[in-house]
């Protein structure tokens, strides 16, 4: 009885993830991803980390940015945005602008 | 060993692990077989090893997904000591332990 | 005590004080929280030591390794569940820890990934065959000293020293959002899972019985538990530091292992990409080969097998085939493609909910004088275990529930 009672309080307590929680998940995922990713662009251009290193840590971000970019299928102008970061070859630049982009959408999932 | 209470003797032996007369681990106790020699005195009588005696001791949706039936005796006359470890009188083979582990041993060429 | 052994056991210990989820959940706390959780990373600190010493103690007096005395206290039931939640917790953690190695050789060589995991996974198992067991463990312990390259970074940022300080004292910041709130209490059972590992006691307690240890390595034993946790963990809060410094900032909350290597990369460039790549590839392989073991020093001491490094494989067949069919479950799961970051947020709270039955045997014959003799816990280690068991069952309880709520840490 008391086996089941705690069951059902975890399974209560998982479903407590919303859809608007889901979302925030990717996106705040998408938003340190593009920063890591812009870090090491930044750190390219100075010819302070390895090509080996930075060509494999790109393909990682994109890799991650596509997960990110399923869980925002709600908001799509912000999946749009992950699709072309990852089918281009943006700089830190970019890279920080995209950052700036997603940010309102962060903010108005944590309001909700 | 003997005692009055057979949960000494139950705590002396049970779970313990079992050395052979070469020091070698060759089992765990699994359960003691014990008797009322004198009124209000409990001996032990033998050692229960191996999968044979889990069911007792455990529900049947767990020792059901555990491999193996069989119990192994020794006799109370073969055990050397006991203390942290129950240390026997004979090798592991005299006494029909650890048959599978030796089978493997004969076949990769080691003791 | 020969010195030149504690030499070595100690900077064995600090080498291999790290593993990938300490990399991932530490650098996580230090770009979220700044410095708030170094006071846990403290607490958890001193609860390894106590457990250590009292685990390499029970082993030296007794000759019993953790998993004998679980069977012996805990009974079957309840022994034989606390080896399944073991088995799974470090079997999960052996996983995360051999696609950490894969992630850093493939940062180094550019391969796939999925042929670097099995090349890692051969590696090790290579590793474990061919060394001696003291050379296993020193091996990667002392090739994991790379790590200090990122103390050495944090020295060299010049971080602000006074809010580190203030970040040692025990604190509850009231004044966070409650999302924020959860997510502090989801880190800091995280750090204390992470650094309380239960398979590093597994790993200790057989090594000190597989090194032969007897009463008079108690020195020994408690040098390494206390100098060797201790420096290790400071490698941990360099870590956690340097991500508040250099990361939190950014935004960047490390979802990608590689990112952790930019913390000595940031002052030291290239060399220190390449020289904290390495320290990793160690200090994570090293965690690979001591989850590994556990595993099958636990199954092997709960059923009563021969076990052991210290013998050849072929004496002790059955333990040989648990720690292959071990690396062979754990390389299963690394390629069906599950990240090492995310099997490093299963590992954690897998590992804090066994902890208290692991821990609990431990506490209750390191005071039985008919095992330990005049070297059963004195009142200093009796106070601490069990406050500490108290710590670890609270944490142990609110793991999952915080799990769930903050989705991970990720909210």
């Amino acid at each position: 009885m008391r086996g089941c009672f705690a069951l059902l309080m975890l399974t209560a307590l998982g479903a407590c993830s919303s859809q608007s929680d889901k979302q925030l998940e990717a996106v705040k995922a998408a938003r340190s991803v593009i920063a890591e990713w812009a870090l090491v662009e930044q750190q390219a251009d100075r010819g302070q980390v390895q090509a080996t290193y930075a060509g494999q840590m790109r393909k990682m971000a994109k890799d991650e940015l596509k997960t990110a970019q399923a869980g925002l299928a709600q908001q799509p102008d912000a999946a749009n945005l992950l699709e072309k970061l990852r089918s281009d070859s943006p700089d830190a630049a970019a890279l920080k602008q995209a950052d700036d982009a997603l940010k309102p959408v962060e903010n108005s999932l944590e309001a909700s | 060993m003997r005692a009055a209470d057979p949960r000494h003797l139950i705590r002396a032996y049970r779970d313990l692990e079992l050395l052979d007369r070469d020091d070698e681990i060759c089992g765990i106790v699994d359960d003691i077989e014990m008797a009322q020699r004198e009124p209000g005195i409990w001996e032990m009588t033998a050692l229960l090893v191996g999968p044979g005696t889990w069911r007792r001791r455990a529900p049947r949706w767990l020792t059901s997904l555990l491999p193996g039936h069989k119990t192994v005796r020794v006799d109370a006359a073969e055990v050397a000591s006991t203390g942290t470890a129950v240390r026997l009188l004979k090798r592991a083979e005299e006494l029909d332990l650890a048959r599978f582990e030796h089978k493997l041993l004969r076949r990769f060429g080691a003791r | 005590m020969k010195p030149l052994e504690i030499f070595l056991g100690v900077l064995t210990a600090v080498g291999g004080f790290v593993d990938v989820s300490e990399l991932v959940f530490m650098s996580q706390a230090g770009s979220r929280f700044d410095y708030r959780l170094l006071w846990v990373v403290v607490v958890a600190t001193i609860g390894i030591m106590v457990f250590s010493e009292m685990s390499g103690r029970v082993a030296a007096m007794s000759r019993q390794p953790l998993f004998n005395v679980i069977r012996h206290r805990l009974g079957f039931s309840l022994g034989l569940l606390t080896l399944a939640g073991a088995l799974i917790s470090t079997l999960i953690t052996c996983a995360a820890e051999i696609g950490g190695v894969a992630l850093v050789l493939q940062l180094l060589t550019g391969w796939s990934y999925t042929l670097l995991a099995v090349v890692a996974a051969a590696l090790l198992i290579l590793s474990i065959y061919l060394l001696p067991f003291k050379w296993i463990e020193r091996t990667y312990g002392i090739l994991g000293l790379f790590m200090l390259v990122f103390g050495a970074a944090l020295i060299a940022i010049h971080p602000p020293w006074n809010e580190i300080a203030a970040g040692l004292k025990p604190q509850i910041p009231l004044e966070m959002s409650q999302r924020d709130l959860l997510g502090y209490g989801y880190f800091a059972v995280a750090l204390i899972s992470a650094v309380m590992f239960p398979y590093e006691l597994y790993f200790y307690s057989s090594g000190g019985v597989e090194d032969g240890w007897g009463s008079a390595d108690i020195g020994t034993n408690r040098i390494t538990s206390f100098l060797g946790m201790g420096l290790g963990s400071l490698l941990a809060m360099a870590l956690l530091c340097l991500s508040a410094q250099e990361f939190g900032p950014k935004g960047i909350s490390p979802e990608m292992i590689g990112t952790v290597v930019l913390e000595p990369g940031l002052p030291y460039g290239k060399l220190g990409i390449l020289l904290g790549l390495l320290g990793m590839l160690f200090a994570i392989g090293g965690a690979a080969i001591e989850t590994c073991l556990a595993c099958a020093y636990g199954v092997c001491q709960f059923f009563g097998w021969r076990w052991g490094r210290h013998k050849k494989p072929s004496e002790t067949p059955l333990f040989t085939l648990a720690w292959l069919v071990v690396f062979v479950l754990a390389l299963g799961i690394v390629l069906t493609g599950i990240e090492p970051t995310e099997l490093a947020d299963y590992a954690i709270v897998s590992a804090i909910v066994v902890l208290p039955l692991s821990f609990l045997p431990l506490l209750l014959v390191g005071r039985d004088r008919t095992f330990m003799r005049d070297k059963a816990n004195g009142v200093l280690a009796n106070t601490l275990g069990w406050a500490y068991y108290a710590l670890i069952v609270v944490a142990a309880v609110a793991a999952i529930p915080l799990y769930l709520l903050t989705s991970g840490g990720k909210l």
